[in-house]
């Protein structure tokens, strides 16, 4: 039986499509028309909400960042993944093996752990780790279709 | 014994084909179909958030990469 599709998105997907950044925001809508209309389950890493809220927040955009987060959180698709403790030592483990920051190392550890097939990303400091393939939202869309 | 009838979801109302004798405020229970991808059907919620696209647009400039990375780095070290 074919494994279910789940992604896990990093911070840089969302906020490229909430900052409307020319060369990342065509692929990033289509990428989430794609999430939504498959039906495609998708894991959000509790730090990723936290960093586009203390981003938007270090813009003075508080409000803009509060509307995204509860926006995300109301989305059936979209699971908020907290950090567990049982998920420490393979972080750590992952860190030193990629030579990862260790919010990275959290992002990768959280789609491994919460079973994805795909981190989508536009950080080339991810490389493919086990069964978890790192893909732009492009590539993602180009596996897809 | 219950009866099944038809009914049309328009504008946030469920509408019967045909007249139906119940008095007013009856509750009534609804079987609703399974949404199919095919249906390309999004939610309220998944449209919202579409719409939410450059809500963050005075960070143009900046690239969400870059963004990333400066807040991580605040981690480094660890």
């Amino acid at each position: 039986m074919a494994r279910t599709v789940n992604v896990c998105i990093d911070t840089n997907v969302l906020l490229g499509f909430f900052n409307n950044e020319p060369d990342k925001v065509e692929s990033c809508t289509a990428f989430f028309q794609l999430v939504f209309t498959k039906r495609i389950k998708s894991v959000i890493a509790s730090i990723t909400l936290l960093e586009l809220a203390a981003i938007l927040t270090a813009a003075d955009q508080s409000a803009e960042g509060e509307r995204i987060v509860k926006s995300i959180e109301s989305l059936s698709l979209f699971s908020i993944a907290e950090f567990r403790n049982g998920w420490i030592l393979r972080t750590a483990i992952l860190k030193k093996a990629n030579r990862l920051a260790i919010a990275d190392a959290i992002i990768l550890s959280t789609a491994i752990e919460t079973r994805c097939s795909f981190l989508i990303t536009f950080d080339t400091d991810f490389k493919s780790v086990g069964e978890i393939q790192v893909v732009t939202p492009q590539k993602f869309l180009e596996l897809q279709n | 014994m219950p009866q099944t009838i038809d009914a049309t979801y328009e504008h946030g109302v469920f509408v019967p084909r045909i007249p139906v004798n119940l008095p007013e405020h009856t509750e009534v229970k609804l079987l609703l179909p399974k949404l199919t991808a095919q249906q390309n059907q999004l939610t309220k919620a998944e449209m919202s958030f579409l719409a939410l696209r450059g809500i963050s647009q005075n960070l143009a400039g900046t690239d969400s990469v870059e963004t990333q990375k400066k807040i991580r780095s605040e981690w480094r070290g660890l």
